[in-house]
C-alpha cells in the first residue's frame, strides 16, 4: 500500500509540474508562435528545455551597466526599463518592454561589448532566462528559430525607427500624445519622470504638458 | 558589384558555401540611379531591398504640411536599404527612399529573398544578421536623440560619418539630426571658428 500512495504521489506530482511548465512557457510559445506559422513537438521542447525561469523583486537589475550581456530575458509577468546612467548621476531610460517583450542590451548583445545600459524591474516580474550560447546552438539546430529570431528583432528595428521619428518629426506635445496613443498599458505602469526622460524631455515640463491637457478636457 | 556583397556576406556568416553565394547572386538585379530618383515613393508597395555597391540612398518622409521632409536614414556603400515596415505590413510605403548622388545598387525582391531563406539556413542565418546589424547602428542613432543636444549630435554626426558627411547636401544634414538648416549653419560657423582657434593655439 505505501507503494501505491507513493506512485500516486509522484503521479501527481509529475501532471502538476508538467500543467506549471504549459503554464510557463505558454506566453513565449505563443509569442513565436506569432512570427511562424508551426513548431513542431520537438522545437517546442526545445523552447522548455532552453529557457529557465526566474523572478526578479522591483527594484531588482536582470543587467548591470558595465557587464557583458550573456542572457537575454522573456516577460512572462512584468515590466523593465532600459537606461543610462550618468556621471552627474541624471538617467536617462531608452526603452520599456512588458509582457510578451524580449529584453536584452541589443548593442552589447551583438558587438559583446560591456553594456552602457541597464535593465532593471519596475514590477515585480516572472521571467524566462536563455543564455546566448542556448540561443546559437538553437539557431544552430533548427532553422525555425533563425527565423523567428530575425522577425522578432525586424519589428523591434520598426519600433524604434518610429521613436527616432518621433524626435524628429513631433513636437514634445505631440510626443507625449503619440506615446500615450500607442502604450497606453505603460502610462499607468511607468512613473511619470520616467516617460518623460523617454521622450526627451524634463519631468516639470511632462507635468505641465499633463495639466494642461486636463483643463482642455 | 557582388564581390563587394559577398565579402560582406562571408564577414557576417563565415561558413556559408559557394552554392548559397551564387544561389543569392543569381537573385540580385543590378541598378543604376541618377542623383534624385528614387528607389521607392511613398504610396508604393516596397516589395525590393538594396545592397548600396556606390553612392548613398536617403529615407525621407513629408511631413503634414505636404512639404517638409524629413530625412530619417543614410544608407552608404556595403549597406542594405529597404523600407522594412511596408515590407513587412505589405502596405503602401509612408517613407519614400531618394538616391543623394548617382547610385549603383544589386536589389533583390522579397519574393526572391523568401526563397532563399526557405531554402538555405544559412541565407536565413545571413538575413537575421543584417537585420541585427541594422538595429544596432539604429540604436546608436536613437541614443543621439535621448541623450545629446543640436551640437553634440551634429559633432556625432561627422565622426560617425567621418568619411561620407561631405557627400551630403547640408539641408538634408539638418534634418536627419532633428534641428532647422539654420541652426546648422551657425553650428557649423561655431565649429569652423573652434577649430581656426584651436589650430591658431597649436601653432603658437
Amino acid at each position: 500500500m505505501y507503494l501505491e500512495i507513493e506512485s500516486s504521489i509522484k503521479r501527481y506530482f509529475s501532471l502538476f509540474s508538467n500543467l506549471l511548465i504549459k503554464f510557463m512557457y505558454s506566453s513565449i510559445k505563443q509569442t513565436i508562435l506569432s512570427y511562424i506559422p508551426f513548431l513542431s513537438d520537438k522545437e517546442l521542447k526545445v523552447i522548455e528545455k532552453n529557457f529557465s525561469y526566474r523572478e526578479l523583486k522591483k527594484g531588482e537589475y536582470f543587467l548591470k551597466a558595465g557587464d557583458v550581456v550573456t542572457e537575454v530575458a522573456y516577460i512572462n509577468k512584468g515590466l523593465f526599463r532600459n537606461f543610462i546612467r550618468y556621471d552627474d548621476g541624471s538617467e536617462k531610460n531608452t526603452n520599456f518592454s512588458i509582457e510578451g517583450a524580449f529584453s536584452c542590451d541589443r548593442r552589447s548583445y551583438h558587438l559583446r561589448t560591456p553594456s552602457e545600459e541597464s535593465i532593471q524591474a519596475l514590477e515585480d516580474s516572472q521571467i524566462l532566462v536563455i543564455t546566448l550560447e542556448q540561443i546559437e546552438e538553437m539557431y544552430r539546430k533548427y532553422r525555425v528559430f533563425e527565423r523567428a529570431s530575425r522577425l522578432i528583432t525586424q519589428l523591434y528595428r520598426i519600433k524604434q525607427s518610429m521613436q527616432i521619428r518621433w524626435f524628429i518629426e513631433k513636437s514634445a506635445e505631440k510626443r507625449y500624445d503619440t506615446f500615450v496613443e500607442n502604450y497606453p498599458e505603460l502610462v499607468n505602469r511607468v512613473p511619470q519622470y520616467m516617460i518623460a526622460s523617454y521622450l526627451g524631455i524634463t519631468p516639470e515640463s511632462l507635468s505641465r504638458l499633463i495639466a494642461k491637457n486636463k483643463k482642455k478636457a | 558589384m557582388y564581390d563587394s556583397f559577398k565579402k560582406l556576406a562571408l564577414s557576417f556568416v563565415p561558413d556559408i558555401n559557394e552554392k548559397e553565394l551564387k544561389a543569392i547572386e543569381k537573385k540580385f538585379k543590378p541598378l543604376s540611379l541618377k542623383k534624385g530618383d528614387y528607389f521607392l515613393k511613398a504610396g508604393q508597395f516596397a516589395n525590393e531591398i538594396a545592397f548600396i555597391y556606390k553612392g548613398i540612398l536617403r529615407t525621407y518622409v513629408t511631413l503634414e504640411d505636404g512639404v517638409t521632409e524629413a530625412t530619417n536614414n543614410f544608407a552608404f556603400e556595403n549597406m542594405i536599404c529597404s523600407s522594412a515596415a511596408s515590407l513587412i505590413e505589405k502596405s503602401p510605403s509612408f517613407e519614400s527612399i531618394q538616391a543623394v548622388e548617382a547610385t549603383q545598387l544589386l536589389v533583390i525582391s522579397s519574393e526572391d529573398l523568401e526563397y532563399l531563406y526557405q531554402k538555405y539556413h544559412r541565407c536565413e542565418r545571413l538575413g537575421r544578421i543584417f537585420v541585427e546589424q541594422l538595429l544596432v547602428e539604429q540604436d546608436y542613432r536613437l541614443r543621439w536623440f535621448i541623450e545629446k543636444n543640436a551640437q553634440q549630435r551634429y559633432e556625432s554626426f561627422l565622426a560617425h560619418f567621418a568619411n561620407y558627411h561631405q557627400r551630403i547636401p547640408k539641408y538634408l544634414v539638418a534634418s536627419y539630426l532633428g534641428i532647422t538648416p539654420e541652426s546648422l549653419s551657425r553650428l557649423r560657423q561655431q565649429y569652423k571658428k573652434q577649430e581656426q582657434t584651436s589650430v591658431k593655439i597649436e601653432s603658437a
